[in-house]
């Protein structure tokens, strides 16, 4: 009898199950998280139909127990060993700053560079304008913010080279935000009054 | 390294290689010391001019009576939180301003947008200075043209004096306009990050009166085409410059850059062969330029440098970002920490007496062979 056939219990550990064992099941290392995922959505698939075939009406299925019938992917808990690609390992291997912009050249700016890898010494960089994205030059300017990101990314298990550059939009303060400020700015006055 | 003795005065200039700032430390005698400006290690983020103090054996929480901040720039202001914090009997002085209220606003302002990481180091630094002065019930201490800000007695009716040449009350309006103009208007916005605004007119120079002997350190104080500031203001309105006690010291103004030099100082303040001492910028562009250097050293062959200037890679990453780096159209150079210690000493009481100048760690002594 085939492995994958064969019924596993709930209590079923996950180096036991059948995905991993390599040999037997012919898997290939990469392909366990679309297996496993496969494996367990075919199970909700089947119990779903168990449920409405046991009503009289589609209405009826759904409508009282329409909770419990629901495939609920939010309780499919998979080890986290085999989770899909975290959108935060993007990049495989990286290189990231925040720079604030401090003088503008005619093709380029210069920037002063925090390398938030290795947050001691700073960097000066020369930014070619061809680096920057037409929406994000606009908002080149003294002072402006931008996060740089360097380094190679996995892109549906295809490795690009990618530099991303983003300036940060502008963030308005409320009148609130402004009121906070200028009124612990004047209790500090009165209580730092210079000597004369 | 051991603390001069009481009658010793100490001049001490601590530099970072031009691009984590320069600080002072002063022995006024009688274990009186002062800390001018401060600078960081940016590795481990020790205070430099506290780290000096203590390892000379130092009571940074008595004898230290005064801290200074020249002037508002990150360079300059690194670290002085916790040398204010440390330094539980020390005023704080800061430069004059027009509207205090509206500086503070400021301050505070660009200190919300920490969250942003588009606050600058001198308003983390200086928020910091706020709230330790409001904790301890205490008041900032004004700088302005003229004005002594320590006075300090020695032995035989002599004293030592801290005195500050500037800024010019003329600096002090415009200052107080360029907040409410530029500063508000243009980086008052929450991503925005204030820059370094030049000229550096609002700095704090420092005319001390060490018993028999005088000093000039001059900060970023640069020469502008308007006499109401800078370094003509002062050549040409200060009282308390004495024409016949010249300065056997010179701190040179910022980073020995041609704005910060004018014939007049070396010719009125400062007297023959005098000891001069700089720290190097390293950031966007380097100074001193090798002219600017060769006329100081036609000035004073008691020439000394925290670090010599020198170029500087990208730094030393993973092979395969730094292959990407070099395909971009892109440069990046590392700015490097070097630290290099000028000290220098003299007998306060004894009017013959001569400086005794030591180079410590990246610190060179200028020579010819230097320009060859």
């Amino acid at each position: 009898m085939s492995v994958s056939t064969e019924i596993m219990s709930p209590s079923t550990t996950m180096e036991k199950h059948w995905v991993t064992d390599y040999t037997t099941s012919g898997t290939k290392k990469n392909e366990i998280e679309d297996v496993l995922i496969l494996d367990t959505v075919k199970d909700e698939v089947k119990k779903r139909v168990i449920k409405l075939n046991q009503q009289e009406t589609l209405f009826e299925a759904t409508e009282t127990e329409e909770a419990e019938n629901q495939i609920d992917f939010r309780s499919i808990k998979i080890s986290k060993d085999f989770l899909v690609s975290d959108p935060r390992k993007y990049f495989l291997k990286s290189q990231k700053w925040i720079g604030h912009v401090s003088e503008i050249k005619k093709d380029h700016f210069i920037a002063e560079l925090k390398d938030l890898d290795d947050p001691t010494t700073y960097e000066i960089g020369e930014v070619d304008y061809d680096e920057i994205s037409p929406e994000d030059k606009e908002l080149i300017k003294i002072g402006a913010a931008f996060y740089w990101s360097l380094g190679y990314a996995n892109t549906n298990g295809q490795i690009e080279k990618k530099s991303l550059i983003r300036f940060q939009r502008v963030n308005f303060w409320t009148m609130s935000d402004y009121n906070e400020v200028l009124d612990r700015a004047d209790e500090l006055y009165d209580k730092l009054k210079p000597e004369d | 390294m051991n603390s001069p003795n009481k009658s010793n005065g100490e001049i001490v200039l601590i530099g970072t290689g031009g691009g984590y700032g320069e600080s002072l430390v002063i022995h006024l005698g009688n274990n009186n010391w002062i800390v001018i400006d401060s600078c960081q290690d940016p590795t481990t983020k020790e205070c430099l001019p506290l780290n000096y103090l203590k390892n000379i054996g130092v009571n940074v929480q008595n004898d230290i009576k005064l801290i200074i901040c020249t002037h508002w720039h990150d360079d300059h202001i690194r670290g002085i939180s916790k040398v204010l914090e440390e330094c539980i009997n020390a005023k704080f002085c800061i430069a004059k301003q027009n509207d205090l209220r509206k500086f503070l606003r400021f301050v505070k302002l660009d200190h919300k947008k920490v969250s942003v990481e588009a606050s600058n180091s001198s308003t983390i630094e200086f928020n910091k200075c706020m709230e330790i002065l409001e904790s301890r019930n205490k008041v900032f201490s004004i700088a302005s043209s003229d004005k002594v800000l320590l006075s300090v007695d020695l032995v035989n009716n002599k004293k030592s004096e801290v005195i500050s040449l500037s800024p010019s009350d003329f600096t002090v309006v415009e200052y107080d306009k360029y907040i409410s103009s530029k500063l508000f208007n243009e980086f008052g916005s929450a991503a925005t990050k204030v820059p370094a605004s030049p000229p550096n007119s609002k700095s704090v120079v420092i005319l001390l009166k060490l018993g028999e002997h005088r000093a000039i350190l001059g900060a970023d104080l640069e020469v502008t085409s308007d006499d109401r500031e800078g370094w003509v203001c002062i050549l040409n309105d200060s009282q308390v410059i004495e024409k016949n006690k010249k300065s056997t010291l010179i701190k040179i103004p910022h980073h020995g850059s041609q704005t910060g030099y004018h014939q007049r100082i070396w010719s009125e303040l400062v007297g023959n062969e005098p000891i001069a001492t700089l720290t190097p910028w390293n950031k966007n562009g380097k100074l001193p330029e090798v002219e600017m250097l060769y006329k100081y050293y036609t000035h004073t062959k008691n020439l000394y440098m925290t670090s010599l200037v020198f170029s500087e890679k990208a730094k030393k990453r993973d092979k395969r970002i730094e292959k990407m780096i070099s395909k971009l159209k892109c440069k990046i150079r590392e700015v490097k920490f070097k630290q290099g210690i000028i000290r220098s000493q003299i007998d306060l009481v004894d009017p013959e007496a001569k400086w005794i100048v030591e180079t410590i760690e990246e610190a060179e002594h200028i020579q010819d062979d230097y320009f060859s």
